[in-house]
C-alpha cells in the first residue's frame, strides 16, 4: 500500500493520464462507431434522367425510366478536387412523363481547387498522316431554362434539375451515333466544367468505352453543344463539373 | 499536455471531416442518340497541279463514296454544293475553313487529291477529318490502275465506315449470280453495286446456284455441262474447276460450313428422293442428315456450325425447318404461308431469310427461335433468293418487279431496296461474297 503510495506520489501525472486513457477510449469507440457504422462509400454519385412536363419543347425518344436501377459502382474521377469524395449518395427518383421530385435539400460545398485536368492487289495502300491541327468552330445557340429567382442554389435542387433538362436537351439533340443498335454494350462518362455563361471550359473523360469510334461520337456531342444554357442564378461558384453518362440502350 | 491533446483533437477531426463534408456529383444520363445517321459531306476531290483528268476520276470517286455510304444507312449525306469551293483550298486541315463545315451540319468530310503515276496509274490520297473540332481521323494514300478506281474508292468507304460507325465495312465485297442468255445460264461476278461485271463460268448448259466459300476465293455450283447436275468448286482466281459431287440424281443447294471444309448439298441418290447431306470437301465423305419421304432441300449452315436450316414438305407444304447438327433434332420454323423456300442464316446468327408466297413471292426474316417474322418486300413481283451481307446489315435477292428478272440490294430492314443489274437476261440467285 505504502509502496503503491509511493508509486502514485512519485508519478504526478497520473490523474490526468487515467483521464487522457479514458478519453483515447472514448474517441476510439466513437471512431470504431462512426467507421464501422458508415454505409459503404462506393457510389457518391447522383444520377439525373431528365423527366418531362407537357410544356417542355422537345421529347427526346427513349428517355431513361429512372437512375434508380441503374446506380453502379464507378471508377473515381480523374479530375482532383472534392467533387468526388464525401457525402452520401443521393438518388433522384424519377419516372418516366411524371414530375421530377427531389426528396431533400442539400447544402453543397464546391471547393474546386486548380485545373486538375482485299481483293485487288495491284493497288498499293498506305497512311498518310496529318500533322497540324487547328481548332474547329462551335456552334451559336441560346440559352433557355433559367428561373430569374435570387438566393444560392445548389447543384441538386429544383432549379437545377430543371438546368440539367437543358443541358440534356442540347447534348442528347447533339448526339449522333450510326449504328449504335448493334449488340454491343458501350458506355462512356465525360465530365464537363461549365462556366455561368454556359461556355464548356474543360471536357474529359471519366470513363471511355472500348471503342474509338463511341468516344468520338460523344466528344462531337459535346463539342456541338458548347455553349450549354448559362447556370441557374444565384449558383456563387465560378463553374460548375457535371458527369454526362452516354449508355445507349436497344 | 492539453495542448497535445487538442492537436490530438484537431488532427481526429481532420481525419473525420474530410470524408462527409463535399456533395454529391450530378451524372446526366443520355440513353439513345437523336440521330444514327451521320452528316457527312464528300466534296470533289482535287487534281493535282497541271493534271488532265480526262475520264474525270476525281469526281467519279467521290461520287462511289458517296453512293456507298449513302446506300449503307448510317450516313446523311450533305450536297456538296453547300461548300464554296474557295473555302476548300487544299486537302489538310490547315486548309480547310472549319467553321464554314458545321454551320452546313457537316461532322465529318472527306477530301481527296488525285495524280497520275504513269500512264493509266494514279495515285490518291483521301483523308477522313472531325469536322467539328477540325481533326484528322484517319488518311490513305492508294497507288493503282485508273481501271481501279473504284476499287481504290470502296477501299476508302470502308475505311470511313469502320472509323464512323465502329464496324467493318463491306464496300469491297461481290456478288454472284446466275444470268440467263439465250437457253443457256452462267455464274456472273459484280461488285456489291452493280458494277464491273464479270462472267465466271460459260459452259452452253444450266449453271445454278452459286455459293461462296467462306475465305472468298472459292465458288461452288451445280451445273449441267456434262449432262447430269452435278456440283463443281471453282477458283475464281485461277480459274480451276473441279467436280466435286457426281452423284446419280441430282447434286444442288451447296451450302459451304463456316470453317470451309464441309458442303452441305441435296442429293437424291437412286430412288430419286431429295434428302440434305454433307460433304467433306477433302475427301469426299457423305453424311446423311435427313431420312423422309417428303422433298427435303436448300440446307443453309448456322454460323456457328451447330444447325442447319432447310426446306421441307414433310407437313404437306414447304417450309423451313433447322436440324440441329448434334442431337439431329428437327425444328419447324415457319407455320405461315403455303411455299416457303431458300432459307439463309444471317452471319450474326440472329436471324433467318426466306422467300415466301403470299401475293407473290416475298422476302421475310424470321428470328432464329422462330416467335419474330417480319415481311421485307410488298407487293412488287416475285422477290426470291434472298443472300445476307457479311455485316448482316444488307440482303441481295432477285426480283422480276419491272418485268425482267433483275438483282437488289436492300437494308435489312426492307428500305431502300435498289436495283444492281441491268441488260439482256434475267438474272437470279444472288450470293452475296465474304468480308
Amino acid at each position: 500500500m505504502t509502496a503503491h503510495n509511493s508509486i502514485l506520489k512519485t508519478n504526478p501525472f497520473e490523474p490526468k493520464l487515467r483521464w487522457m486513457i479514458l478519453f483515447s477510449f472514448l474517441l476510439h469507440l466513437v471512431l470504431m462507431t462512426i467507421l464501422i457504422g458508415k454505409p459503404p462509400q462506393k457510389t457518391k454519385k447522383v444520377y439525373f434522367s431528365p423527366v418531362y412536363s407537357v410544356n417542355l419543347v422537345s421529347i427526346p425518344s427513349s428517355p431513361s425510366s429512372g437512375g434508380k436501377g441503374s446506380l453502379k459502382s464507378k471508377k473515381t474521377s480523374l479530375w482532383k478536387g472534392p467533387s468526388e469524395t464525401g457525402s452520401r449518395v443521393k438518388t433522384i427518383g424519377v419516372r418516366k412523363h411524371r414530375v421530377l421530385t427531389i426528396p431533400k435539400r442539400k447544402k453543397p460545398k464546391v471547393k474546386h481547387k486548380g485545373t486538375g485536368s482485299g481483293t485487288e492487289s495491284s493497288i498499293k495502300e498506305s497512311k498518310v498522316n496529318e500533322s497540324s491541327l487547328t481548332g474547329g468552330g462551335g456552334l451559336k445557340t441560346d440559352a433557355y431554362g433559367n428561373t430569374g429567382s435570387t438566393g444560392p442554389v445548389s447543384p441538386t435542387n429544383l432549379r437545377f434539375s430543371r438546368y440539367y433538362t437543358s443541358v440534356y436537351n442540347k447534348i442528347y439533340n447533339s448526339w449522333v451515333l450510326p449504328g449504335y443498335s448493334s449488340k454491343r454494350q458501350l458506355e462512356a462518362i465525360v465530365n464537363i466544367r461549365i462556366a455561368k455563361n454556359g461556355k464548356i471550359l474543360k471536357t474529359k473523360f471519366e470513363q471511355t468505352s472500348s471503342s474509338a469510334y463511341f468516344d468520338r461520337s460523344v466528344l462531337r456531342a459535346i463539342k456541338k453543344a458548347d455553349p450549354l444554357p448559362p447556370l441557374p442564378q444565384g449558383f456563387n461558384e465560378k463553374y460548375l463539373e457535371l458527369g454526362i453518362r452516354f449508355i445507349p440502350e436497344e | 499536455m492539453k495542448k497535445k491533446l487538442i492537436l490530438n483533437l484537431v488532427i481526429t477531426v481532420l481525419l473525420i471531416f474530410p470524408c462527409s463534408n463535399a456533395f454529391s456529383k450530378v451524372y446526366i444520363d443520355i440513353r439513345s442518340p437523336s440521330s444514327t445517321r451521320f452528316p457527312i459531306v464528300i466534296p470533289e476531290f482535287k487534281k493535282s497541279e497541271g493534271l488532265t483528268d480526262k475520264n474525270n476520276l476525281a469526281k467519279k470517286m467521290a461520287g462511289v463514296i458517296t453512293r456507298d455510304l449513302d446506300f449503307s444507312g448510317f450516313f446523311r449525306i450533305l450536297d456538296p454544293k453547300a461548300i464554296d469551293t474557295a473555302l476548300l483550298k487544299g486537302v489538310t486541315t490547315n486548309k480547310i475553313k472549319w467553321d464554314v463545315l458545321s454551320i452546313i451540319g457537316a461532322e465529318a468530310i472527306v477530301t481527296g487529291r488525285l495524280s497520275i503515276k504513269s500512264q493509266n496509274r494514279i495515285a490518291v490520297e483521301l483523308r477522313l477529318f472531325d469536322a467539328l473540332q477540325g481533326k484528322f481521323i484517319t488518311g490513305k494514300r492508294y497507288e493503282g490502275k485508273s481501271d481501279d478506281y473504284r476499287q481504290i474508292a470502296h477501299k476508302f468507304s470502308n475505311e470511313i465506315f469502320d472509323r464512323l460507325t465502329g464496324q467493318k465495312g463491306g464496300f469491297s465485297t461481290k456478288i454472284a449470280f446466275e444470268k440467263s442468255i439465250d437457253s443457256n445460264k452462267d455464274i456472273f461476278l459484280t461488285d456489291y453495286d452493280g458494277k464491273n461485271e464479270k462472267r465466271l463460268t460459260l459452259y452452253n448448259s444450266l449453271t445454278l446456284s452459286p455459293a461462296w466459300s467462306p475465305d472468298g476465293r472459292n465458288i461452288a455450283f451445280t451445273s449441267y455441262k456434262e449432262g447430269n447436275p452435278d456440283l463443281y468448286i471453282k477458283e475464281i482466281f485461277t480459274g480451276n474447276t473441279r467436280k466435286i459431287s457426281g452423284k446419280q440424281g441430282i447434286n444442288i443447294t451447296p451450302s459451304w460450313s463456316p470453317d470451309g471444309e464441309k458442303i452441305a448439298l441435296t442429293l437424291s441418290l437412286n430412288n430419286g428422293n431429295s434428302e440434305i447431306y454433307i460433304l467433306t470437301v477433302k475427301n469426299r465423305e457423305l453424311e446423311r442428315l435427313t431420312r423422309n419421304w417428303a422433298t427435303d432441300v436448300s440446307p443453309s449452315w448456322s454460323p456457328d456450325s451447330k444447325n442447319i436450316a432447310f426446306v421441307s414438305s414433310r407437313s404437306g407444304n414447304p417450309h423451313i425447318y433447322t436440324l440441329d447438327l448434334k442431337t439431329k433434332k428437327i425444328k419447324r420454323l415457319t407455320y405461315k404461308g403455303t411455299y416457303n423456300t431458300a432459307p439463309v442464316w444471317s452471319p450474326d446468327g440472329q436471324k433467318i431469310a426466306y422467300s415466301g408466297l403470299n401475293n407473290g413471292f416475298n422476302i421475310f426474316i424470321v428470328s432464329t427461335d422462330g416467335l419474330l417474322k417480319n415481311q421485307l418486300t410488298h407487293r412488287q413481283g416475285n422477290n426470291e433468293d434472298p443472300s445476307w451481307s457479311p455485316d448482316s446489315n444488307y440482303l441481295a435477292f432477285s426480283s422480276d418487279r419491272t418485268g425482267q428478272k433483275e438483282i437488289y440490294i436492300m437494308r435489312a430492314d426492307g428500305t431502300n431496296q435498289k436495283k444492281i443489274t441491268s441488260g439482256r437476261g434475267n438474272k437470279s440467285s444472288p450470293a452475296w461474297s465474304p468480308n
